[in-house]
């Protein structure tokens, strides 16, 4: 049987232990993020009259609000030769997927704090059925608005449709690594959550939502600019910078590695303040 | 025999004031990511709620943790259950861990009965075929099969207990940490529940148990230990534990302001001893010593009184009433009681002489605060339950 020590040492003074715990937590924390989720989707339909369609109504309306006021306003907007709408709906539902999965750390650990003050419970677990959740909802909206928008508009999206879920993978990744940094600040200040709502607003206006990237040169510094671009293009049958994206996924993971075990150094120090 | 569980000079600091604490946590965390330790010292702020505890618990062994509300029980079973991480010394843990901290902890109340505890069993990483005989045993445990695919917010508070309860112990763990939860659900519920601890023990596991209930640590427990302000106040059985508590339970004391009497009388003391001038007894012959002086030769009768701690029970009083001829100057009255039948605590004795002719009280010692009597007292379960219940008297009975 082995021993667990819980010691005022850091956990850098036992790497391999260290190591060792937090993978075992992230293993086990796969196997029940699936249960939370079904859990999570449950609660939503339960509490909310329209239920699942709020996962992909904000898109609808977002969409629809900016092809209105500013495609029929700004004639030389739009992104090449595809429709205006066609374009936002797109941009939106994989910006959409990347705000949720920054914001999923903090909310759901934010959300759990009561269970993980008092349970010895994997808190990956949480976090991975947030941006779980985030997923299903950006494959809802794909299926549900953005495949119907894309084939109505036409041209209809051809295989490379298929990597599609690499995209939103991608942007995943971006989104959690992000949301990992900024989660211990976050659960300690309530700060974190009004930063991250200020941050985002400021970041939507620098990514490729509502006009192309190449429109301003600001937008190339922007991480998930090719992200964003090549989901909208693998919908749409368009262009997807597909080399840009795997590096920008390939970084987001090193950061999400990083970040996670910085917050698992975290953990107990922010437990001790949730009350 | 291996011990489940050690800790070692375990120390946990916490800060009062939210600010501050919320900063210190910044920095806790920043000299963690540093690949240093905990600070050493307390800053601005900061209290020890915990403060070098050590113990150790055997397969088989229960400790019952006991102390007032901020003693630093909850503290301490958070940072067994390896949530918090002590500041000073550690905790070894050999085996599974269940933590019953709070009842109800992590169970949705928009989720039924049946889904709660497929998600309390898979954060516990119980999953596939184990998670359906762990719900079987769940529901056979809780009896909850009827309501088991309701929302667990119709539940009723003693059904929440039994579900919550059910599901910490039967994931078989090691090691089960149960706090303070073990008085909710009905009498059957926690009978069942003291059952399933006993067979528990039997076979191998390790408890920690928090409780106020003097009843259940002593029915449960071999052990205890008991916090002070973070400190270990007392280490010994739970029983000697439990009679360390209820011996120590503060007093409301009187007022200090005693007299004797004005005049023509003064009692000047009353001196309480045992048989033969030793040290008082339970359930042993008592001797009383009024000393007093009388300014004029007067004729008395004199008696004394014997009341609870708190001065608001009169237990027993007895009056000479024959005449007696006090001359001027100092005079010892005296009495014998064969056997008090006092239980094991302290008592306030009052000593009266009274002018035998009008029966107007010449002279009370201990009118306001009494000379304090204290009976001393074996600690058993018996004892304890009479100490707790505030027991005074005790009756002999012939039994059939």
């Amino acid at each position: 049987m082995r021993e667990v020590v819980h010691s005022a040492a850091s956990e850098l003074s036992r790497p391999g232990s260290f190591l060792r715990r937090a993978a075992g937590s992230l293993r086990l924390s796969l196997a029940i993020a699936p249960r939370l989720l079904r859990a999570n989707l449950r609660i939503r339909r339960r509490r909310a009259w329209l239920g699942l369609a709020w996962l992909f109504l904000p898109s609808a309306g977002a969409a629809l609000v900016a092809s209105l006021l500013i495609g029929r306003r700004t004639a030389e907007m739009p992104g090449g030769a595809m429709p205006y709408p066609l374009f936002v709906l797109a941009g939106m539902i994989f910006w959409q997927l990347l705000v949720e999965t920054v914001g999923a750390p903090l909310q759901q650990l934010g959300g759990a704090r009561h269970v993980l003050a008092r349970s010895p419970v994997p808190h990956e677990a949480f976090i991975l059925a947030g941006a779980g959740e985030a997923l299903v909802a950006a494959l809802l909206r794909i299926a549900l608005l953005g495949l119907p928008a894309a084939l109505w508009f036409g041209p209809a999206p051809g295989p490379e449709a298929l990597l599609l879920p690499l995209a939103l993978l991608g942007l995943a990744l971006l989104g959690l690594a992000l949301g990992m940094i900024l989660a211990p600040l976050g659960l300690l200040y309530d700060d974190g959550g009004s930063a991250l709502a200020l941050l985002t607003g400021f970041w939507f206006f620098l990514s490729p939502v509502l006009y192309p990237a190449d429109r301003f040169e600001a937008l190339a510094f922007n991480p998930a600019t090719p992200l964003i671009e090549a989901g909208r293009g693998l919908l749409t049958g368009g262009e997807a910078p597909l080399f840009d994206s795997a590096l920008v996924a390939g970084g987001a993971i090193l950061v999400l590695a990083s970040s996670w075990l910085a917050y698992r150094l975290a953990q107990p120090h922010l437990v001790a303040r949730f009350g | 025999m291996k011990p489940r569980l050690v800790a070692d000079g375990v120390s946990k600091k916490f800060c009062r004031d939210l600010r501050l604490g919320l900063t210190y946590g910044m920095r806790d965390i920043g000299r963690e990511l540093a690949g240093r330790g905990a600070s050493s010292g307390l800053r601005p702020g900061e209290f020890w709620s915990l403060d070098n505890v050590s113990f150790e618990l055997l397969p088989g062994q229960a400790l019952a943790v006991m102390g007032a509300n901020g003693a630093g029980k909850t503290t301490l079973l958070r940072i067994v259950a390896g949530l918090l991480k002590p500041d000073q010394g550690e905790v070894r843990v050999r085996g599974r861990i269940s933590a019953l901290i709070e009842l109800g902890a992590g169970l949705n109340p928009l989720l039924t009965g049946r889904e709660n505890i497929e998600i309390a069993a898979a954060l516990q990483g119980v999953g596939g075929r184990a998670l359906g005989r762990l719900t079987e045993r769940v529901l056979d445990f809780s009896e909850l099969e009827e309501v088991v695919d309701s929302p667990f917010q119709s539940y009723s508070t003693g059904m929440r207990a039994r579900l919550a309860y059910a599901l910490a112990t039967q994931i078989d763990p090691d090691i089960l940490l149960v706090d303070e939860v073990l008085a909710v659900g009905d009498l059957a519920f926690q009978r069942k529940c003291f059952e399933h601890l006993h067979a528990f023990l039997a076979g191998g596991g390790a408890l920690l148990l928090v409780s106020h209930n003097p009843y259940q640590t002593q029915a449960i427990c071999r052990s205890g230990l008991l916090l002070d302000r973070g400190r270990v106040a007392f280490q010994g059985s739970a029983v000697d534990t439990v009679h360390h508590i209820l011996q120590s339970l503060p007093e409301d004391e009187p007022p200090a302001a005693d007299e004797g009497g004005t005049g023509p009388v003064r009692i000047s003391g009353l001196a309480l001893a045992g048989e033969g001038g030793g040290a008082v007894a339970a359930r042993a012959p008592l001797r009383l010593t009024l000393s007093c002086t009388a300014e004029a030769p007067v004729e008395i009768v004199w008696g004394f009184s014997i009341w609870s701690s708190d001065n608001n029970v009169c237990i027993s009083s007895a009056y000479d009433m024959r005449p007696r001829r006090l001359g001027e100057g100092p005079a010892e009255l005296g009495c014998t009681v064969a056997d008090p039948r006092l239980v094991g605590g302290r008592y306030r004795v009052r000593g009266t002489i009274v002018d035998h002719a009008t029966l107007q009280p010449l002279a009370v010692h201990g009118q306001e605060r009494g000379v304090a009597l204290d009976v001393p007292t074996e600690p058993d379960l018996v004892r304890n339950a009479q100490l707790r219940q505030g027991q005074l008297v005790e009756i002999d009975v012939d039994w059939d």
